[in-house]
């Protein structure tokens, strides 16, 4: 039945108007999503404001337009510059941009896309005929599935992006959840490292670390490098072959349904989805060694996540009143100044609009995939401008960007301290991506380590006890020291009477 | 091979010197964590100092792992005489990071006192013009037409507030 709703409000909604308005909120979305700093947060919050006065329905699809666009304009940036545009792109750099390195910058971006929208299209389809289930299963998250939830995002990215040494990815991550606790904490509401600085009370924002670390990082070391640019002399298809997608069709599924899940879990977001997906695809792949040099695999399980995420985040938003992410913090805002109540009751006082809000989703997300696929061509001349032309421009939008979220000059000097920090941290082999990461997380650590030690007066069993703690424990056990020589020993061990029966039924087929 | 060795060599020093920041880095956190006050009433398990140090405790850990494995792979040996300091300054990258970095502060420190679009403008126009990206009629015209592209896109149209 809710396939069925679902189809009629798609029908309800196609008009000329509403196409257009979506088109063109879409590719305001890309283009905040490129440019760094200017993230979906933003872009949605600025134009909260432009469309206040609008009717609801124009004004709620302008938004989703927004919220898609931006999750997958920041892939943009990531593939062509190495600089994501938002934090969800961060995963995408690490093949992405070697792809277009290699001249297949094309292909990338039509990747990209393509992944893009199957993800939103999973999204599309849990958010229309799962909300109301999906929506309980975002409560079994509690302080102390939060605590190991977070503390899992750091490790496993700490571990994807430093695969040769990886203790330089924990390093990083650590100092990331440090500097998350520089500011006025959340329980007693003492301030920790701000060394009477006032403007630290607030802890250090994340749009300009993250765009000091990524932006004016990649900035500088391409400004220090000289004039060495990579001319790429052939722009290909963009459109990708369908067989190729369809080859990786397992990849798809499975970093759709990553996405929507960690997107169910209020304030985790698309950059862990990322991620976490990029991991298991990784591990599952029968070319592990081609990641991060250009991997089409990995450029698609963190797409396909990223986006399926959005959907995801919408999901406790609907039924629960729960931002799955920031930007879906923004839109839940929005939906209330217009009146609607999402919440446990929307499916008894208003169990229409979910499949009106899948709708325009759906909208969004096509309107996406045309878009994305359009205007590739003319963005790949980006790649063969000289460096020293670029990368000024490109420092202007973030400053831009990072005084555009509080107005603060502060917030400028902490991008440019963070700027050089980066410089240095990839000049050493250290990757930023588990510090900006762990930045988003540390307060996650920080509140619901203490708050479920306050509420069993100091036991650490309950954080033991639930199964989803234990599987996130043992996953946290396994990113960190699954490839050390003892615990794949004692893998083999344990598996041996499995992988001897295994043998001898191949065998039996042989004969 | 001899790339190769020369990078790995590189990378022990780094390494041994950047063990010996974050080490001081964890221990200076570790003495912070000690000094904060501890709120007992809710439990020395909900101090503000309890997650700082825990996380402190293990980069400590972590920065001396990666210290100990430089100086096994001698990354002590930094070689730091008048002449590597000498051919390091002199370094065309070293130049060129002093360059764009300085013109970055020159423009924060002006950043708030002169218009936005002026400041700006100027800012693209000698860093495009140093760093030879055009001629210097190309980088007038880029510098000029981005600023003010900005500040009407930013300022007039979306109405967002620039420094």
């Amino acid at each position: 039945m809710g396939i069925i709703y679902l189809f009629q409000n798609i029908g309800r909604l196609f008009s000329p108007i509403n196409l257009i308005t979506v088109l063109l909120a879409c590719q305001l979305g890309i283009l905040f999503g490129m440019l760094p700093g200017l993230t979906a947060t933003m872009g949605i919050a600025l134009l909260t404001t432009i469309t206040f006065k609008w009717s609801t329905g124009n004004a709620i699809m302008t938004l989703l337009a927004i919220y898609v666009g931006a999750i997958y304009g920041g892939s943009r940036s990531a593939i062509l510059l190495n600089i994501p545009g938002t934090p969800a792109a961060a995963a995408t750099c690490l093949d992405g941009y070697p792809l277009a390195q290699s001249g297949r910058g094309a292909e990338a971006i039509g990747l990209a896309t393509t992944s893009s929208f199957f993800g939103s299209f999973i999204g599309l389809l849990a958010l229309s005929l799962f909300t109301p289930v999906l929506g309980n299963l975002a409560l079994d998250f509690k302080s102390f599935e939060m605590f190991w939830l977070a503390v899992f995002g750091v490790a496993i990215c700490g571990n994807l992006t430093a695969p040769k040494d990886p203790i330089k990815g924990w390093i990083s991550g650590i100092l990331g959840i440090l500097l998350a606790f520089c500011g006025m904490e959340a329980i007693q509401g003492h301030p920790r490292f701000t060394f009477g600085v006032l403007d630290l009370y607030s802890g250090f924002s994340l749009i300009p670390v993250m765009v000091g670390t990524y932006g004016l990082a990649e900035i500088l070391l391409n400004l220090t490098a000289g004039q060495k640019k990579q001319v790429i002399t052939e722009i290909g298809k963009v459109m990708p072959q369908l067989s190729r997608l369809i080859k990786h069709w397992f990849t798809i599924i499975r970093s759709g349904i990553i996405g929507i899940f960690i997107g169910l879990v209020p304030g985790v977001g698309e950059s862990i989805a990322a991620y976490v997906s990029y991991d298991f695809s990784k591990r599952a792949s029968k070319h592990p060694d081609e990641y991060g040099k250009g991997s089409v695999e990995g450029l698609i399980a963190a797409e396909t996540a990223n986006n399926a995420c959005t959907g995801g985040a919408l999901i406790p938003v609907l039924s629960l009143a729960i931002p799955g992410s920031a930007p879906a913090a923004v839109l839940l805002a929005a939906l209330w100044l217009h009146n609607v109540r999402p919440g446990p009751l929307i499916m008894i006082e208003n169990p229409n609009y979910i499949y009106e809000f899948s709708a325009m989703f759906f909208y969004a997300s096509v309107a996406m995939l045309i878009l994305g696929l359009l205007i590739v061509k003319p963005l790949l001349k980006i790649l063969q401008l000289k460096n020293a032309l670029l990368m000024p421009i490109i420092f202007i939008f973030c400053i831009v960007g990072t005084y555009a979220i509080n107005g603060r000059l502060f917030d400028i000097k902490v991008m440019i301290i963070f700027g050089v920090i980066g410089f240095i941290m990839r000049k050493h082999g250290y990757p930023v991506a588990p510090l900006v990461l762990a930045l988003i997380l540390g307060p996650m650590v920080d509140e619901n380590l203490r708050r479920g030690l306050i509420l069993t007066n100091g036991d650490f069993l309950p954080f033991v006890r639930s199964p989803i703690c234990i599987v996130l424990v043992v996953a946290i056990f396994f990113t960190l020291f699954g490839r050390t020589k003892p615990v794949k020993i004692a893998l083999r061990f344990v598996f041996k009477p499995v992988t001897l029966l295994i043998s001898v039924v191949k065998r039996k087929k042989k004969i | 091979m001899n790339d190769k060795n020369i990078n790995d060599n590189k990378t022990n020093k780094a390494d041994f010197i950047d063990s010996i920041v974050i080490i001081a880095l964890s221990l200076f956190v570790i003495y912070r964590c000690a000094v904060m006050p501890r709120y007992e009433r809710w439990g020395l398990y909900a101090t503000p100092a309890m997650p700082p140090l825990l996380f402190a405790l293990m980069l400590l850990v972590l920065a001396t792992i990666v210290f100990v494995r430089s100086i096994i792979r001698k990354g002590y040996k930094l070689h730091i005489g008048r002449n590597e300091l000498s051919q390091f300054v002199k370094s065309g990258e070293v130049r060129r990071f002093v360059l764009v970095l300085g013109l970055i502060l020159v423009y924060l420190f002006l950043l708030g006192k002169i218009h936005f679009v002026i400041l700006s403008a100027a800012y693209l126009f000698l860093t495009i013009l140093l760093f030879k990206g055009a001629t210097w009629w190309v980088s007038g015209i880029v510098a000029v037409a981005t600023a003010v592209a900005i500040w009407v896109v930013f300022e007039i149209v979306f109405l967002v507030l620039l420094p």
